[in-house]
C-alpha cells in the first residue's frame, strides 16, 4: 500500500515535468528533435553548442518559460478551485465562478489607474479577489434552501459586477498610457512569458499553493460542516480564512501573469475526483498536477491548431462549458 | 393595504417629477429637434466619401463633428480646427491639439467605443459628421445616423492612395480643399523623391524590416496603410502576408515567428520598446538586436507611420533615410521636419524640439518643457 502511494505521488510530480519537456518540441519555428535534444544536453553539461543562437533562445528563453508559467498558472487555478469546492461543499464553484478572477483583474486595473505603474497590481489583485469571494459568499447565504446554486448565483453576480468595473476602468483610463497597460495586463497570455514573470507571479502562486497543500487535511474537516469541524476542535473561521486567503493568492498571481482564464479551476478538480476520489488530502495535490498538465496541453494545442495562436480562454471555455452542464445534470444543483 | 397603495402612489408621483426635471435639463437650450430634412438646406454640394457613398453636404460648413481622431488631426491641419464641435475622447486628451485649439476641450463627446450617442450628437448640432470605417460597418449605427438627418461621411483607408483621398474629402467638405491638395502634393512629392533613389535597389536587396506598433509584438498585416508606406519607403516588411494573431482590431506576431523572420532592422514607434527589445533575452538572438539595428521612430503630433497618423509622408522620408543612409545622404530630416510643421501646421519649431521629435520623445512632452 505504501509503495502504491509513493508511486502515485511520484507520478503527480513527474507528469507536469513530462508535459513541460514535451512542449519544448512544439512551436512555429521548425526545430528538429535532434537539435532540441542537443541544446538541452549542451545546457546541462555546460558545454558551448555549435548550433545557432536562435535555437538556444527559442528553447530556453521562449518555450521553457512559457511551459513553466503555464504549469504554474494551471496548477494554481486548479488547486484553488479544488479548495473552494471542498470549503464550500459545492461542486459547482471555482475561482472563476466565485468572481475571484474578475475581482483580481479589476484590482490590477485599478492599481494601474491609481498609480500609473504596475508595482501595486499584485496587492490590489489579491485584495479585490478576496473581496469578491466574500461578496459571493454573503450573497449565497441570503437564501438557504438551495445553497449550492445560490453560491454560484452570488458568484455570477459578483463576477459580472467586477467585469463591468473592469470595462469602466478601461473607459476612464488615459488612452495613451494607462489603457494599453490595462489591456495588456488583462489580456495577458503565456506567449510572451519571461523568467522575470515566473519569479514575480510565481511568488504569490507558490505561496498560495504551498499553503493549500499544507492545510489540505483541514479542508477535509471543514467540508464536513461547521458543527462537525468545531466538535473536532478546529476553529472554522480562522481555517476558512486561511484557505480562502491561500486560494485567492494563488488565483491573483495567475490572473496577474496570464489574464483571466476560465474553467480550469472548475473542471480539473472534478477530473481529479474521478481519478482519486473525494479525499482532499489526495485530491488537492492531484488537482495541482492535473491543472498544470492541462494548461500546458491546451496552450500547445492552441499553438498547433492554427498558425496564429488561438487564445487560451477560448479553448478552456470550449471544454469547460459543456462539462459544467454535465455537472449540473449530475448533481441536480445540490451539494454532495 | 391602504398604506401600501399610498406608498405606491407617492413613488409614482416622485418618479414622474424626477423624469420631468431630468427631461427638462437634458433638453438644454438647443432644440433637440432639427427642422425637417431639406428645410435648412440652402446650398449644397455633393461629395463621394471613402465608402463610395454620394453625400450632400452644405457649402458652408461651420460646425464639424470628428468622431475619428484622424479626422480631428486633418481638420486641424486644414486650419478649420475652430469649427470642431464634437470629438472622440482621444482628441480631448491630445495635449498638443487642445493647446492649439482650446475649443476642443469644450466640444461634445457623442461617441464611446464606436457607438454613437445620437441625442448628444444632435445637441452638438454639427453641419457634418466624420465617422470611422469601423462605425460604418455596424448597420444599427448607420441607421441611427441616417435618422439624425445630419450628413455623415465615412473616413476609411487601407493604403496611401485612400489616405490621400480621405484628406482630400475632408478638404472638400470643410471648404479647405486647396490646403488639402497642397498637403497631398507634398505627400506625393515625398514618395516620388524616395522612389527615384530606391530604383537603384533591386527587390531582393531591400532591407527586411519588422515594424513594432505600440507594443513589441504588435505589427502590420497586409492591406493596411503601414504595409503600403513601408513598401514605398523601401522596406521589405516581414509580417505582411503572414499569419498573425488578431485581437480586437490589432495584429500580433508570435516571438517564434519573429525569430523565424529574423529581420535585419526593427522599427519601433513607442518610446521604451526599443530599449526593451535591445535588453530582452528573448529577442537577443535576432540579427537586428545583435547589430544594434533597432530604431525608435519619430513622434510628432502623432506617432509617425502609425496606422492612424497623418504624418505618413514624414515617416516615409525618415524610414528611407534610416534604412539606406548612403542613398539619402542629401536628405536633411531636421530641416524637412521644420518645414513640414511650419508649412502645414503653422508651427515654428525650435531646433531642440525638432530633435526631440526625431528622437521619438515627441512634441507632446517637449511642448510643455519648451516653454
Amino acid at each position: 500500500m505504501a509503495t502504491r502511494k509513493k508511486v502515485f505521488y511520484i507520478l503527480l510530480i513527474l507528469s507536469p515535468l513530462a508535459f513541460i519537456f514535451l512542449s519544448l518540441f512544439v512551436g512555429r519555428y521548425p526545430l528538429s528533435i535532434s537539435s532540441i535534444v542537443n541544446i538541452l544536453i549542451c545546457k546541462i553539461t555546460a558545454n558551448p553548442c555549435n548550433l545557432p543562437d536562435q535555437y538556444n533562445s527559442i528553447v530556453w528563453e521562449i518555450r521553457m518559460p512559457r511551459a513553466i508559467l503555464g504549469a504554474l498558472v494551471g496548477g494554481a487555478l486548479a488547486i484553488s478551485g479544488a479548495s473552494f469546492q471542498g470549503l464550500f461543499r459545492n461542486p459547482l464553484v471555482s475561482s472563476g465562478l466565485l468572481g475571484v478572477s474578475s475581482g483580481a483583474g479589476f484590482g490590477a486595473a485599478l492599481a494601474i489607474l491609481l498609480f500609473s505603474s504596475t508595482s501595486y497590481t499584485y496587492v490590489f489583485a489579491f485584495f479585490f479577489g478576496g473581496l469578491a469571494v466574500l461578496a459571493s459568499y454573503l450573497i449565497g447565504r441570503t437564501y438557504n434552501t438551495t445553497p449550492a446554486i445560490m453560491l454560484v448565483l452570488g458568484g455570477v453576480i459578483v463576477s459580472s459586477v467586477f467585469s463591468a468595473l473592469i470595462s469602466f476602468a478601461k473607459y476612464v483610463a488615459d488612452p495613451y498610457n494607462q489603457l494599453p497597460t490595462i489591456v495588456y495586463w488583462l489580456m495577458g497570455s503565456l506567449a510572451t512569458a519571461r523568467y522575470h514573470d515566473i519569479v514575480i507571479g510565481g511568488i504569490p502562486m507558490a505561496a498560495g499553493i504551498s499553503g493549500l497543500i499544507a492545510i489540505r487535511w483541514r479542508i477535509n474537516v471543514l467540508s464536513m460542516g461547521d458543527k462537525e469541524a468545531r466538535s473536532l476542535g478546529i476553529d472554522t473561521v480562522v481555517n476558512k480564512g486561511i484557505v480562502i486567503a491561500c486560494a485567492t493568492l494563488a488565483t491573483a498571481g495567475a490572473v496577474c501573469v496570464s489574464g483571466i482564464i476560465g474553467w480550469v479551476g472548475l473542471v480539473m478538480p472534478h477530473i481529479g475526483r474521478m481519478l482519486v476520489g473525494n479525499d482532499n488530502k489526495v485530491l488537492i495535490p492531484a488537482s495541482l498536477s492535473l491543472g498544470a498538465c492541462f494548461l500546458i496541453f491546451v496552450d500547445n494545442l492552441g499553438r498547433l491548431i492554427t498558425g496564429s495562436e488561438i487564445p487560451l480562454g477560448i479553448l478552456t471555455a470550449l471544454v469547460g462549458g459543456p462539462f459544467f452542464v454535465y455537472l449540473l445534470k449530475k448533481t441536480k444543483g445540490g451539494g454532495w | 393595504m391602504k398604506k401600501v397603495l399610498a406608498l405606491r402612489a407617492l413613488i409614482l408621483v416622485l418618479l414622474l417629477i424626477v423624469s420631468i426635471i431630468v427631461a427638462g435639463c437634458s433638453g438644454g437650450y438647443q432644440s433637440a429637434f432639427r427642422p425637417p430634412v431639406g428645410a435648412k438646406k440652402a446650398e449644397t454640394i455633393t461629395v463621394r466619401d471613402c465608402a463610395g457613398r454620394i453625400v450632400e453636404v452644405p457649402v458652408k460648413v461651420e460646425r464639424i463633428g470628428c468622431l475619428y481622431a484622424f479626422c480631428g488631426h486633418v481638420v486641424a491641419m486644414l486650419g478649420k480646427g475652430e469649427n470642431i464641435v464634437a470629438v472622440v475622447e482621444g482628441l480631448k486628451r491630445d495635449k498638443l491639439l487642445t493647446e492649439m485649439l482650446p475649443n476642443i476641450k469644450e466640444a461634445a463627446v457623442p461617441s464611446t467605443g464606436g457607438a454613437v450617442n445620437l441625442e448628444e450628437l444632435i445637441n452638438a448640432d454639427p453641419d457634418v459628421v466624420f465617422i470611422r470605417g469601423e462605425t460604418a460597418r455596424s448597420e444599427g449605427e448607420m441607421e441611427k445616423l441616417a435618422k439624425s438627418g445630419i450628413p455623415y461621411l465615412i473616413v476609411d483607408y487601407k493604403n496611401i492612395k485612400e489616405q490621400q483621398y480621405a484628406i482630400d474629402l475632408i478638404g472638400q467638405v470643410t471648404g479647405a480643399r486647396e490646403k488639402a491638395q497642397r498637403y497631398n502634393k507634398y505627400y506625393r512629392r515625398c514618395i516620388e523623391r524616395v522612389q527615384k533613389d530606391l530604383e537603384a535597389v533591386p527587390a531582393n536587396k531591400r532591407v527586411r524590416v519588422y515594424h513594432s506598433v505600440n507594443e513589441a509584438t504588435r505589427t502590420d498585416a497586409r492591406d493596411t496603410l503601414p504595409a503600403d508606406w513601408m513598401q514605398v519607403a523601401g522596406a521589405n516588411n516581414v509580417s505582411v502576408n503572414q499569419d498573425l494573431k488578431l485581437i480586437e482590431d490589432k495584429y500580433f506576431a508570435g516571438l517564434e515567428q519573429i525569430i523565424l523572420w529574423d529581420p535585419a532592422v526593427i522599427l519601433v514607434n513607442e518610446a521604451g520598446v526599443a530599449d526593451y527589445i535591445l535588453n530582452s533575452r528573448q529577442w537577443f538572438s535576432l540579427s537586428a538586436v545583435k547589430n544594434r539595428k533597432v530604431y525608435q521612430m519619430p513622434n510628432g503630433i502623432s506617432r509617425w507611420g502609425h496606422p492612424g497618423s497623418l504624418e505618413t509622408p514624414m515617416a516615409i522620408l525618415w524610414t528611407a533615410k534610416t534604412l539606406y543612409p548612403d542613398l539619402f545622404s542629401g536628405l536633411n530630416m531636421v530641416s524637412e521636419t521644420k518645414f513640414f510643421y511650419k508649412e502645414f501646421y503653422n508651427y515654428d519649431l525650435p531646433e531642440e524640439v525638432v530633435l526631440q521629435i526625431l528622437s521619438g520623445k515627441g512634441m507632446r512632452v517637449s511642448k510643455e518643457s519648451a516653454r
